[in-house]
């Protein structure tokens, strides 16, 4: 018998892994995996530039980079041909059905981190204060991952929301749309703070020097194109440290059903989706990481529940692009990353605090956004040559709180069905393009993007965590759920609230605080 | 008979590729950039109604300004099998090395830029109204 069963490899799964080694512990994942045969250049436009060698990474043998034609919209990373499989198998075992929610489930070994933008930021008091813990319950493992992950950024008008920036390797280097934001920002600080704006650098799990044998970031402008950039940290790092040392037993092709629990155990029904055999495991825990819609799905189909209305939250998006006309004819910027500034706002139009990322557009196809441009397809083309190096888009995410009206339940078929009814009201959005005028970034409502909800991948709040859990479907303070004794959940399902910052971190600290309970219980017998 | 069928298909996609290429690129179309366009009609399907449909054959047949069309049916459908069967053609067009100088630039000149953006302003304007007009006396949809 297992001291413990971790269900999923995602950030969540990883991170309580990592904690229990030296513990006899099984992961169960579905486990998909890139292609190996990965052929790419060594920057993005030099691949550009010799794109017949390149046609299968770039447009792929099925078409995949064209997938927004005729299908429903997948963001250019998930889309893209070699990052496929993150969301592969999505519909293979159950879909989503919903007319109000576009979201997926990632099988990947590593799960949706794959593809993230590997910003990691740490909540305080202030996000965490419908939790019943608070950040000093989470600061010992933040300090920790962020030893394990290598992150930069550094101290500026964001440290208010962020803490203090210990331990973290410089910030990555600014492009120059990047630099000349942050400048302007800068001369014009006390106008920007009476508009509730506040801007600084991002703090990413990307490498800015090298750190424990990885490389760091080359900016070669691939990250939309190739999967598994070891400058970027993805669960996977971790993960197969962990196999290579042999401190886990780590069952990918496994997808888990349903448990059941017992006096002296839990068991887990687990499908290969190789011979479609079902295998049932036992252990004295259980640690469900499935993400928020997996282990939603796990745990009522293992009570058999085909009525309840489980929460769900997400960070509703926007995207509002911004053209600086002093940028327009500048030359395509070959070598940068795209993640360059984050914002925060904090007044009058919203009740909360909204966070927003500023993206340069390199590194993705033009024939993505062209067709959102307001001219005739061939001056598009033209035209989107000397404007895109010249726009920023600002990514906005809004906090979210479990309402009654958005919700996931499981049908009998094994679909999940998801009903979301928040909408993004542009009020923030118009608010943000009127300051932005003010020193040079130009944009229109009218230019805004508000897609569907899901659209953000970052998922909570199924099974909330509580101080004194009321229903069967909530979790207590250490995300054990209601009414068992050794079913633990570390992924984003036992948050009960989602503030506006990236919930990554948060779900892997949690995750650690939660299997370093697990295993002191399991060192004193129970 | 399937075969048959099927050829008819290529050809009649081929013709697509060499037209919309024409109307798009001012030039003729490479046979291997004209066979990718054919094979991505196995993965990606535009749909619409018959008349929509319709609507391609005619701008091909009757030798219409496919650019200006669309435009003028952009308004009112978005996801209109023309615009579809246009952007196959452009996300194979921008990952073909030949068509590099044409998306990236690499030559900073904001006098330029700013000289070729104000022509594609009007250019923009004059399709549109060349595409309403043209939607009107065909009755395009
Ligand atoms: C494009 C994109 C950008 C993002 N950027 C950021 C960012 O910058 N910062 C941030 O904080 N977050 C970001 N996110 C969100 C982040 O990726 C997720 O919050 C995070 O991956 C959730 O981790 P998880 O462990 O809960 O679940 P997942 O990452 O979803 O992992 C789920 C795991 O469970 C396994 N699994 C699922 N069901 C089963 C089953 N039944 N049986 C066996 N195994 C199963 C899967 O194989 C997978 O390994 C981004 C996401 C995307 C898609």
């Amino acid at each position: 018998m297992y001291d413990a069963i971790i269900i999923g490899s995602g950030p969540s799964g990883v991170a309580a892994a990592y904690t229990l080694k030296g513990k006899n512990i099984l992961l169960l994942d579905v486990g998909n995996l890139p292609d190996r045969d990965i052929n790419l250049c060594a920057n993005f436009y030099d691949t550009k530039k010799n794109a017949e060698s390149y046609f299968r990474g770039l447009i792929g043998d099925n078409f995949e980079s064209l997938n927004n034609i005729d299908r429903e919209y997948l963001m250019p990373k998930v889309k893209a041909p070699y990052q496929r499989y993150v969301v592969a198998d999505a519909n293979r075992f159950g879909t989503i059905r919903s007319e109000t929610f576009n979201g997926f489930i990632s099988y990947a070994q590593g799960g949706l981190a794959n593809v993230w933008g590997a910003q990691l930021y740490r909540f305080n008091d202030e996000d965490l204060k419908m939790f019943p813990i608070n950040a000093s319950d989470l600061a010992p493992y933040y300090d920790k991952l962020t030893g394990l992950i290598g992150i930069c950024g550094h101290d500026d008008d964001l440290t208010p929301f962020y803490g203090l920036a210990k331990n973290l390797l410089p910030p990555l280097e600014l492009s120059s749309l990047g630099t000349d934001l942050l400048q302007k920002y800068s001369r014009r600080r006390e106008f920007f703070r009476e508009k509730g704006i506040y801007i600084g650098k991002p703090r990413l799990g990307v490498l800015s020097t090298d750190y424990l044998g990885r490389k760091k970031c080359d900016y070669s402008n691939l990250e939309f194109f190739k999967p598994q950039i070891p400058y970027i940290y993805t669960p996977s790092v971790t993960l197969n440290e962990l196999i290579a040392k042999n401190l886990l037993d780590y069952k990918p092709k496994y997808l888990a059903l349903r448990y059941k629990e017992m006096d002296n155990k839990i068991i887990v029904e687990a499908r290969n989706i190789d011979t479609s055999q079902t295998d049932s495991f036992d252990a004295k825990k259980l640690i469900l990481a499935a993400g928020t819609l997996g282990t939603a799905k796990i745990v009522l189909n293992s009570n058999e529940d085909f009525q309840t209305k489980l929460p769900m939250m997400e960070n509703l998006p926007s995207y509002i692009p911004f053209l600086n006309f002093f940028k327009i004819g500048s030359s395509q910027e070959k070598r940068s990353f795209y993640t360059q500034l984050n914002l925060f706002y904090k007044g009058e139009m919203f009740d909360g605090l909204v966070m927003g990322t500023f993206y340069t557009l390199s590194g993705i196809l033009h024939s993505d956004i062209l067709f959102d441009m307001p001219f005739s397809v061939r001056s598009s083309i033209i035209a989107s040559k000397y404007v895109i190096p010249a726009i920023m888009v600002l990514n906005l995410w809004y906090p979210a709180h479990i309402k009654e009206d958005n919700y996931v339940s499981l049908e009998r078929s094994g679909d999940l069905h998801i009903s979301y009814r928040d909408r993004v009201t542009g009020n923030v959005e118009k608010h943000l393009i009127k300051a932005f005028r003010r020193i040079g970034y130009f944009s229109l409502p009218s230019l805004c993007k508000y897609p569907l909800p899901g659209n953000s991948f970052h998922y909570a709040g199924t099974l909330p965590m509580k101080a004194k859990p009321s229903s069967r479907y909530e979790t207590d303070p250490y995300g054990r759920l209601s009414g068992t004794s050794r079913i633990y959940v570390v992924d984003g399902s036992c948050f009960p609230f989602l503030p506006a910052k990236n919930l990554s971190f948060t779900i892997m600290a949690n995750s650690m605080r939660i299997a370093t309970h697990i295993e002191s219980a399991l060192d004193k017998g129970f | 008979m399937d075969v048959e069928r099927e050829d008819l298909m290529r050809e009649y996609l081929s013709r697509e590729a060499y037209y919309f290429h024409r109307s798009l690129f001012k030039s003729e179309i490479s046979k291997e950039l004209a066979d990718k366009y054919i094979k991505a009609h196995d993965f990606v399907k535009p749909s619409g109604t018959d008349s929509q449909f319709q609507t391609i054959r005619m701008v091909i047949d009757l030798n219409l300004d496919a650019e200006a069309v669309e435009l003028a049916l952009r308004k009112k459908n978005s996801q209109h099998p023309l615009l579809q069967k246009i952007k196959i053609l452009t996300y194979l067009a921008e990952c073909n090395s030949q068509y590099y100088d044409l998306f990236i630039n690499e030559e900073p000149s904001l006098f330029k830029a700013v000289a070729v953006l104000t022509y594609h302003v009007l250019r923009t304007a004059y399709k549109l109204l060349k595409g309403n007009i043209v939607k009107l006396r065909y009755g395009l949809v």
